[in-house]
């Protein structure tokens, strides 16, 4: 049994973890904020990290930074989370998946913007409001296709380790990425991205 | 083997080309399709934009006004005294 309140170095694991949630805990946060629906949420999977790097703190080798070492928690937690919940599959939506993505899949429908979201990346990313619809329109997307879509399209994360990690056939993945980013393309329509970058093209 | 796609198995094809390779059967049908669809190459040019979009928002987050609640920080740090 590890006494966690006896101190090995100038502090105590305690005194230590305590400090890295001041530290880190904004960042933790927004992290999983990110890759999860709720605030609630967010908050357990932030709190589980802190306390599980509490009771690993003497296997912390340092060799990499604190802030390293508890993205990479927080990432095995959240994935632990969906991974709890039931396979990632299609399966979860009784018809496929067709019912969210009715409004965006109509197949003319879908390309027949060809005046609107000419996205101009760099700029949509230096406005702090954009921004904020971006992860409003992430956040309608239905909890596992977030999971899917955060981890290719945001952390560049390759398609065979999250079909691995999530115990996904690729065929399912490509099903839910494609769904996934016309929800968004439709989401953003909606918000009035067009507006954006339409003197830039 | 069929030598013409609809337009939404195309966009399903340029999503899936972004995630895995395509079969060379597939990429000849995705590339014909796109020659003669204006719309396609717009869809196609929309999907590549949301991606980098996508990939350049964590570094652009940071410097975003996102802060854990203070009550929730506290909790944490209870529940490590706890521990």
């Amino acid at each position: 049994m590890v006494d966690l309140n006896k101190s090995t170095d100038l502090e105590s694991p305690v005194e230590e973890v305590s400090q890295w949630v001041e530290e880190h805990g904004d960042l933790l946060y927004r992290f999983a904020r990110y890759r999860v629906s709720s605030h609630e949420l967010a908050e357990d999977l932030v709190q589980i990290t802190f306390i599980s790097a509490l009771k690993d703190w003497q296997r912390f080798r340092r060799e990499s930074s604190p802030k390293t070492w508890l993205v990479s928690i927080l990432r095995h937690k959240i994935i632990d989370h969906y991974r709890r919940k039931k396979p990632a599959s299609l399966e979860d939506f009784p018809d496929g998946g067709e019912a969210v993505t009715q409004s965006a899949i109509a197949s003319e429908e879908m390309v027949q913007d060809t005046e609107s979201i000419r996205l101009n990346p760099e700029e949509i990313l230096e406005h702090q409001e954009l921004r904020h619809t971006l992860r409003e329109c992430l956040d309608l997307l239905p909890e596992r296709f977030k999971q899917v879509f955060v981890m290719r399209d945001i952390e560049n994360e390759s398609t065979e380790n999250i079909c691995r990690e999530l115990n996904l056939s690729v065929s399912n993945f490509s099903v839910m990425m494609y769904r996934a980013r016309l929800l968004l393309k439709d989401c953003f329509l909606k918000k009035g991205f067009p507006s954006l970058s339409k003197n830039k093209y | 083997m069929k030598l013409m796609i609809t337009c939404e198995e195309a966009s399903t094809l340029l999503s899936e080309k972004i995630d895995v390779p395509l079969s060379p059967a597939k990429r000849l049908l995705l590339q014909t399709h796109l020659l003669m669809c204006r719309k396609c190459t717009l869809f196609k040019g929309q999907m590549n934009s949301l991606r980098k979009v996508f990939l350049g928002l964590e570094d652009a987050s940071s410097k975003d006004e996102i802060k854990m609640p203070d009550s929730s920080r506290d909790r944490i740090k209870q529940k490590l005294r706890e521990q």
